[in-house]
């Protein structure tokens, strides 16, 4: 289920497919292929315009990709493991990346704040988390981004 | 011959310690408690599994058992507490019966307003929103996990999040003392927590924070709610995330400080609280930060240690250590910048923190700390990387100004300090008549940067007292003496101590009478009394052996005049590799392991925390629980005849070596 900006379930226009699909993708065409697949289908002129990466991907491979993409949905294995945060604010401030960062993965309603904040726009709902938490967790983050919490924030803002 | 085993486990919503029965109920009483055989496992340990599903347990495991008249008897140590409640604490837990705890509770008075600020640095209002705030979303999350909406993993993170472990016992909630600065009216809430949620006391830890042994999963919420009202938290106690941010227990006090480090710990713990990109980072990370010469925060041992200084033209900057750590690999910190200015704290330190969670190993927990990351890219090619991230994001992030260090430098109440004379004649005639006060101000104080005041340090390791525990009662007192002779002000001590840091030399022996009084007055500090030690056995779900015990017994050992004898030393005891006592860093470290189910302890000596920073060497085979105090008498009284005039232990031990003292590990 594709949440969006605002934390409501939206239509996703994106087709996530498999490592091992036997699929021929379209290039620019709106489907997410694993960054090797995709890769692959770059040397043949068919790569789309979406990659699935892992946090711990080399964000300097995927830099050199990033003119072809409007979409990288970024895979968190676990909902501790924290390196795709990482990972999106390097494609945003590092690379200036402007297109969307979908978060993937077991996350959390409590993290997407800091998902926002480091620079995705949407996420993969897992299955297991109702639908309505992820819409209280982004009314709590805009309330929250919205209004400095500490001194250092106010004067840094 | 064990007859089988018991199924064991924590009840959910309070943390107690449970077993099933004959038929598959949970009970909180060993005697009824049913050893399970072969057959019978199975289908137990499923009932177990349904009663985890059903959210009514945690953790359910088997453990072998015996049977006596009495019922089932653990063969394990460890189980045999958990039935029990500490044995340091014999009035506590199951072993105390179900009265005995209530009934030694006198009830603290609650503040029923709150006040404006509470704390020595004042909060904007809008952090203590964002406290109660956390506080109720924490409650939610408690009802999500009751309700069976959040399964015991995925709130796993939020109970850690905001300090909540389950121990050996049940539930252990680990509150921040940022930088191991209290106010008066923190420290009462802190009682009155202690009294209202828990029994009646608290623990003080090497990190400078405080922990409650036994709160509920159901008060919890209330508790942090509570402690939010005096500004206090427990936010990035616990998890993998940027730790509370220590100190020099003498900060804005000590005479020797060049630069108050607290401005720059509040700096950092603002920063780091709820950081987006590095709350799941791949380990803990700890910072600490220093101000003076004398290194009294074991900077050198921390993920990030930073002594900040001033250079000839009086601006202030930081030497940065990084990876530097204890635990199963203890290691001195890397020496990564020796001149930071003050504007680029904050980007270094992100730079940091982003090489550290973009790199740093996820696939063995044991290897995930920065110290290993650092080891295994080698030094070089760590700062490098560091260096690059570090003028990467300075030219595009905002450098600390001035005017931002000013703000939150003003947001610290200064005492409004007397002018005083250096000497004060009440002072020296006290300390000329009274020879109990003498030897008190000797080993309990500190020299203070103006003139007139002293710091002073309680000391939480009477004779045979648990080190860094502290009751209401006493809780309550030390708020009264904060307020009375020391500007409102306490600190909590890396070596589990406290601190009143601005006292009057004129009122010093008024105020030690009254400690005195309150059984506040063990002039220990720096003698063998003043030991470290983590909760051990006695509390802990990861200790191998017993740690509080130890250090009783070794404390009991010695006279007064006999530690005063042997002058300055330090004794750090851990119950198990992970440290928290930092016995590597005491010139006589004991770190108890499990030898064969009984608990044996290995002796390391030579260790240094401070500016000459050094990890301690295993002095040979390790020693059974009962035969430690004469081991550590045999080292000191080898110590005492090798010593010269004047030497200190590890001076002596530097002089001399550690071959020396091998013998003192017989015992006959």
């Amino acid at each position: 289920m594709l949440i969006d900006r605002n934390g409501l379930p939206a239509a996703d226009v994106w087709t996530y497919r498999g490592a091992h699909e036997p699929v021929t993708t379209q290039a620019r065409s709106k489907d997410v292929l694993p960054l090797d697949a995709w890769l692959a289908a770059n040397e043949q002129g068919t790569a789309p315009a979406g990659i699935r990466v892992q946090g711990h991907d080399d964000p300097e491979r995927i830099a050199a990709l990033l003119p072809q993409l409007e979409l990288i949905v970024i895979e968190f294995p676990k909902s501790r493991d924290g390196r795709g945060f990482t990972l999106a604010k390097l494609l945003r401030e590092k690379w200036h990346f402007d297109g969307g960062i979908r978060a993937s993965g077991p996350l959390l309603p409590d993290q997407l704040a800091m998902l926002w904040a480091c620079g995705f726009d949407s996420l993969l709902s897992p299955p297991d988390v109702p639908t309505a938490r992820w819409h209280e967790a982004a009314l709590a983050a805009a309330g929250r981004a919205a209004r400095p919490r500490t001194l250092l924030e106010r004067l840094t803002a | 011959m064990n007859a089988g085993n018991l199924i064991s486990a924590n009840r959910l919503h309070d943390g107690l310690v449970v077993w099933l029965d004959k038929q598959h109920n949970w009970v909180d009483d060993l005697a009824q408690a049913h050893v399970f055989d072969a057959q019978e496992l199975d289908q137990a340990q499923a009932a177990a599994q349904a009663a985890q599903a059903a959210n009514l347990i945690v953790d359910p495991v088997p453990r072998p058992a015996q049977l006596s008249d009495a019922g089932p008897v653990p063969v394990d140590f460890r189980e045999q507490l958990r039935s029990r409640g500490p044995s340091v604490r014999e009035d506590l837990g199951k072993q105390a019966g179900q009265d005995a705890v209530q009934a030694a509770l006198a009830h603290a008075p609650a503040l029923t307003v709150a006040p404006e600020h509470a704390g020595i640095y004042r909060y904007d209002a809008s952090e203590r929103e964002f406290l109660k705030e956390r506080a109720k979303e924490f409650g939610q999350q408690v009802a999500r996990r009751l309700s069976g909406e959040l399964s015991e993993d995925a709130f796993k993170v939020y109970r850690l999040m905001n300090g909540l472990y389950l121990q050996l016992h049940g539930y252990m909630l680990r509150v921040a003392i940022p930088y191991g600065t209290l106010s008066a009216i923190q420290m009462r809430q802190l009682a009155y927590v202690a009294n209202r949620f828990d029994k009646g006391y608290g623990h003080f830890t090497t990190r400078q924070n405080l922990q409650f042994n036994w709160p509920t999963l159901t008060d919890s919420p209330e508790i942090l709610s509570k402690l939010a009202d005096v500004d206090l938290h427990a936010i990035q106690t616990s998890g993998n995330c940027i730790r509370n941010v220590t100190t020099d227990q003498f900060a804005g006090a000590a005479k020797d400080e060049v630069v108050d480090p607290r401005v720059y710990a509040e700096i950092l713990r603002q920063w780091s609280t709820d950081h987006p990109e590095f709350t799941y980072l791949p380990r803990k990370f700890k910072i600490a930060i220093t101000g003076a010469p004398t290194d009294r925060a074991a900077v050198r041992f921390h993920d990030i240690g930073i002594l900040a200084r001033t250079n000839e033209r009086g601006e202030v900057g930081f030497q940065i250590y990084a990876g530097g750590g204890l635990g199963r690999t203890p290691i001195v910190g890397t020496l990564v910048r020796e001149w930071l200015p003050e504007a680029d704290l904050l980007r270094f330190v992100e730079a940091i923190l982003r090489v550290y969670n973009a790199l740093g190993r996820r696939d063995n927990i044991y290897k995930a700390r920065i110290k290993i990351l650092i080891k295994e890219m080698q030094p070089a090619k760590f700062i490098e990387m560091i260096e690059e991230e570090f003028s990467r994001i300075a030219l595009t992030h905002r450098p600390l100004s001035d005017e931002v260090v000013a703000a939150i430098r003003d947001r610290f109440v200064v005492p409004e300090f007397e002018t005083l004379p250096e000497a004060s004649s009440e002072f020296s005639q006290a300390y000329e008549r009274d020879i109990e006060f003498r030897r008190w101000v000797d080993t309990c104080t500190h020299e203070h940067k103006v003139p007139g005041y002293i710091s002073a340090v309680v000391s939480l390791k009477p004779a045979g007292g648990i080190p860094g525990d502290a009751s209401s009662s006493e809780m309550l007192l030390l708020a009264e003496l904060a307020e009375r002779y020391s500007f409102n002000e306490l600190r909590v001590t890396h070596e589990q101590n406290l601190v009143l840091p601005h006292v009057k030399r004129d009122e010093l022996h008024a105020l030690w009478t009254r400690l005195k009084e309150g059984g506040l007055a063990t002039p220990n500090i720096g003698l063998i009394s003043d030991a470290i030690a983590c909760p051990g056995l006695d509390y802990c779900a990861l200790a191998n052996a017993r740690s509080v015990p130890v250090a009783q017994r070794i404390a009991l050992r010695f006279t007064e005049a006999q530690q005063r004898n042997i002058g300055p030393v330090t004794l750090n005891v851990s119950g198990c590799i992970n440290a928290c006592a930092h016995h590597h860093v005491a010139h006589i470290g004991i770190l108890g392991v499990d030898k064969a189910g009984k608990e044996n302890y290995q002796i390391t000596l030579g260790g240094s925390a401070d500016e000459n920073a050094a990890v301690g060497k295993i002095l040979g085979p390790g020693v059974t629980y009962e035969d430690v105090p004469q081991v550590i008498e045999n080292i000191l009284d080898r110590y005492l005849s090798l010593r010269n005039e004047g030497e200190r232990f590890i001076d002596t031990l530097g002089r001399v070596g550690a071959e020396e003292f091998k013998g003192a590990l017989h015992v006959d």
